[in-house]
């Protein structure tokens, strides 16, 4: 039979990779600040983002919104990761459904993410939410548009495994 | 159906050191939940304990039946523990082990088996330690696996030339390598 994880072990290899990211970023394993890339429609495989970039810049619609400063820590012993600093707001650049996210191993900046180079090497292609759905990073609503304003983030965590 | 993808920029450079060992650097200590696992050891008082047991009997299909660490002592063969309560005591069997590659390599000292039988299934968990070699007997581990035990050849998670295992003989775990997945649903 195939290993049996225990729903903790899932989080702990999955919090201790993002925290493995963090550490990459900034040398803090925790708290640290990440940017994070919100996008619409079926999530790729993470090597497929890294062998075509191009097709998952800024200017693919598919590209919703891009958070810098999402603070990610870990409050206490029960809780494993989250987002415990709220990016600020930001209008989305285009209409979509958000599904899934990159979380960078950095804060790429606007000509990085409109560039055909890869930003960061390093990077976790996580799923995206409503606040009742079981995503990484959750919003009110995922339905994200250009006229609707600034979007919060409603949260984010890798404790969605227990 | 929520998941977690590591990049292969990610996987080819950063180790499972982290994951496995947990924080043990002095300027951002973590909690509890999140340190040192599989061949890890406690850093300091109050932490966690690591064990590897190879069990006899029905091989557990989840975790409902491993609610603390003695659950299933009756089918209990050998152990492989890491209990290091502080830097000077407990004991650590895990010597000679990789926890900074992926897959991971595990490789144990000998330890006598405490009784007979064929091996089927191993457990693999961490929890709390009241102190030195003191098992926490309250909890459910924190982190576990349970793999099946089977002969050289078997197909089984973890494979050894004999499933016979006899009482006061000793056994070691030797290259037993554990690939971290790099994709996570839930």
């Amino acid at each position: 039979m195939a290993l049996l994880y225990y729903t903790n072990t899932k989080s702990l290899f999955s919090g201790a990779i993002l925290r493995n990211l963090g550490n990459a970023s900034t040398g803090q394993y925790s708290p640290f600040t990440l940017g994070v890339t919100v996008y619409s429609g079926a999530a790729p495989t993470a090597a497929a983002v890294a062998a075509s970039w191009a097709t998952y810049n800024s200017s693919t619609p598919s590209f919703l919104v891009h958070y810098t400063n999402m603070t990610w820590g870990q409050p206490g012993q029960a809780t494993l990761l989250q987002m415990t600093g709220a990016p600020t707001p930001v209008t989305p650049i285009n209409n979509g459904t958000a599904t899934w996210a990159i979380i960078w191993a950095g804060q790429p900046t606007a000509p990085q993410l409109a560039s055909s180079t890869l930003p960061f090497t390093k990077f976790l292609v996580v799923s995206v939410s409503d606040a009742v759905g079981d995503g990484v990073i959750r919003f009110t609503s995922t339905a994200l548009t250009t006229g609707g304003g600034p979007v919060p983030v409603l949260d984010a965590s890798m404790a969605s495994f227990i | 159906m929520g998941f977690i993808r590591m990049s292969p920029g990610f996987i080819s450079t950063v180790t499972t050191y982290f994951m496995m060992l947990g924080q043990s650097g002095s300027s951002t200590p973590a909690p509890i939940t999140s340190r040192g696992f599989l061949v890890s050891h406690a850093q300091s008082s109050g932490e966690v304990g690591a064990r590897l047991a190879i069990y006899k009997g029905t091989v557990p299909t989840d975790f409902s039946t491993l609610t603390s660490f003695n659950a299933k002592s009756a089918d209990l063969l050998i152990t492989y523990d890491a209990t290091q309560y502080t830097s000077s005591t407990g004991i650590n069997q895990f010597t000679g082990s990789q926890d900074n590659v992926n897959p991971m390599v595990v490789t144990t000292t000998y330890v006598n088996a405490t009784a007979t039988g064929t091996a089927t299934w191993f457990w693999w968990f961490t929890t709390p330690l009241n102190g030195p070699n003191i098992w926490n007997n309250t909890v459910v581990p924190y982190n576990q696996i349970v793999g099946t035990v089977g002969i050289t050849g078997s197909g089984a998670d973890l494979t050894i030339p004999s499933v016979s295992i006899v009482s006061g003989a000793p056994y070691r775990i030797f290259n037993y390598r554990l690939q971290i997945p790099t994709e996570w649903t839930f």
